[in-house]
């Protein structure tokens, strides 16, 4: 009986070839699916942004918390005072932005004040995130002050013009994926260096979109929804950029966005499949904390199917409630990044 | 001359330096007219004059009112600025901390830094500091105008035009309403 053995370097050969094709096929998808985005917003960025917000906006806060509640230590110890800062603050700026604006009417301030309200919120927000690198810097010896400066000017945007301040926010925070998901590639050198180009080709598409948009007609009337949706994106606070670009721009990031968190993090983020929580801190400490994380899981996941309910009801509304609930997932992915920023093996937690 | 005398040194140069910016900058812009509000009125009341109110589509992004002076009363106000006074205070105020603290982060860490990244830094929060203050420095205070629905409105061919009368109401509504019959 004869068998043949591989050579050594045809078994080379072969695990060569299986590594890149294991970088080129999700380089290529992920590539596919950015142009696949960037030709919609130019196409009908309305349209876009109905279907993604629709579809993906529930299973991308659900997946953000499963992937939360991964990074969440069973024994805070001396971490402590960071994460009751980062999760109460949370908590509290969420709590003070879904009352602007019922405040705002109840008590019929002017457009002067308002524009008070919403500075005065942006300087809790900013205080809270310099808090957040004062509390995460200092017990590592780590120099903070640095924050001082950034934090002083952020306020400054903010009281100069909230609009515009309010604008950073919106758009920024969809790359702030991109920077999750860089990351957790970490373990996967090659693969980071091939995402790292692909990210390259979202300022092309934007300025492909800007050209295309400012080329193009007018969004025009297509109900309120279609107001919204462009006042969402700026078009109040920039009048004299056409609303195209500005809808086409918002609703490309907010595809990138929930694209990274619904496609790339369940393959790339995660050690345990999504699915399982045994690998979650929290449910290895205790019955309870197992019992908490079911219990959020599962109404995540209740969340998700009562959005797409409600989403079919009537969009425009669900959307509305939608976006004001949703600051406090922008909210929480901030001090999560900042952590991220600690040298790993640096922060001890209590075991 | 130890830390503190350089640091204290660098902060007086930064905090001149920024008293000493709007010097540099263009002011020209004239200051609106005060002018006294008068009392409101307190009926309605009806004036017979028809004139020709003219609904036209225009490049500028702008909405604009043309209305002939001899309609108006003389009691026009100082049109508001862009920016609250509340909103330029705080945001002058945040901005030149920024500055002062900025420069005393990069003063402590040049010895981390080094001194040529240090100076390159701050030279180029000079010159971005400096081009904002030339390029903002003499916008318009008056607030851009959001021409909102207005839009909508806006003709795709020939102007529209007819004649409407004009009514000076004081009922607390400082809102210019243009009420248009059903067509018929």
């Amino acid at each position: 009986m004869a068998t043949s053995i591989p050579s050594a370097p045809s078994l080379e050969r072969r695990g060569v070839a299986a590594s890149k094709a294991a970088i080129s096929a999700p380089v290529c998808a992920a590539a596919a699916f950015v142009l696949l985005a960037a030709a919609a917003a130019v196409a009908s960025p309305v349209w876009l942004s109905i279907v993604a917000v629709f579809v993906f906006a529930g299973p991308h806060n659900w997946v953000e918390t499963r992937y939360f509640l991964a990074r969440l230590p069973a024994r805070w110890g001396r971490a402590r005072p960071f994460f009751t800062l980062a999760i109460g603050g949370a908590l509290t700026m969420t709590l003070l932005y879904i009352a602007m604006g019922p405040a705002a009417r109840g008590l019929d301030l002017s457009e002067a004040s308002i524009s008070a309200v919403i500075a005065s919120w942006a300087t809790l927000a900013v205080v809270w995130c310099v808090a957040i690198v004062a509390v995460l810097s200092r017990p590592l010896g780590r120099d903070w002050t640095w924050a001082l400066p950034a934090g002083f000017f952020a306020i400054a945007l903010a009281w100069g013009s909230p609009g515009l301040w309010w604008l950073c926010l919106v758009y920024g925070h969809p790359l702030v994926a991109l920077i999750f998901l860089d990351r957790e590639l970490h373990r996967r050198p090659a693969l980071q260096r091939g995402v790292r180009w692909l990210w390259a080709i979202v300022p092309v598409a934007l300025v492909a979109i800007a050209i295309a948009g400012a080329q193009g007609e007018s969004l025009g009337v297509e109900g309120g929804l279609t107001m919204r949706i462009a006042d969402h994106a700026g078009a109040t606070i920039l009048p004299s950029v056409p609303d195209r670009i500005l809808v086409g721009s918002h609703a490309f990031l907010e595809t990138v966005h929930y694209g990274v968190w619904v496609l790339a993090m369940p393959m790339f983020g995660f050690r345990t499949p999504l699915l399982r929580t045994a690998g979650i801190p929290l449910v290895r400490r205790s019955r309870i904390g197992a019992l908490a994380v079911a219990v959020v899981l599962t109404t995540g996941a209740f969340f998700v199917a009562t959005l797409w309910v409600s989403f079919s009801i009537d969009y425009g509304i669900t959307r509305d409630v939608y976006f004001a609930i949703a600051m406090l997932h922008v909210l929480v992915e901030v001090p999560f990044l900042l952590r991220l920023s600690v040298p790993r093996g640096v922060v001890r937690d209590a075991r | 001359m130890n830390l503190k005398y350089r640091v204290l040194a660098i902060a007086i140069a930064c905090i001149s330096f920024w008293c000493a910016s709007p010097a540099l900058t263009s002011a020209d812009i004239a200051q609106p007219e005060n002018r006294a509000t008068p009392e409101p009125e307190r009926r309605v009341r009806r004036n017979d004059q028809l004139v020709t109110f003219v609904i036209e589509a225009s490049e500028d992004y702008q909405a604009r009112l043309y209305v002939p002076e001899n309609l108006l009363a003389a009691d026009a106000t100082a049109a508001p600025s862009g920016m609250s006074a509340v909103g330029t205070t705080v945001s002058g105020i945040a901005l030149s901390l920024s500055v002062i603290f900025g420069g005393l982060w990069l003063a402590r860490s040049r010895k981390r830094l080094g001194t040529q990244t240090t100076a390159t830094a701050a030279a180029i929060l000079v010159v971005l500091a400096a081009t904002a203050t030339y390029t903002w420095a003499n916008a318009s205070p008056y607030p851009l105008a959001n021409p909102g629905t207005l839009v909508q409105a806006t003709p795709t061919g020939a102007p529209l035009s007819g004649k409407v009368r004009v009514m000076r109401v004081s009922d607390g509504d400082d809102r210019i309403r243009l009420l248009l019959p059903k067509e018929r």
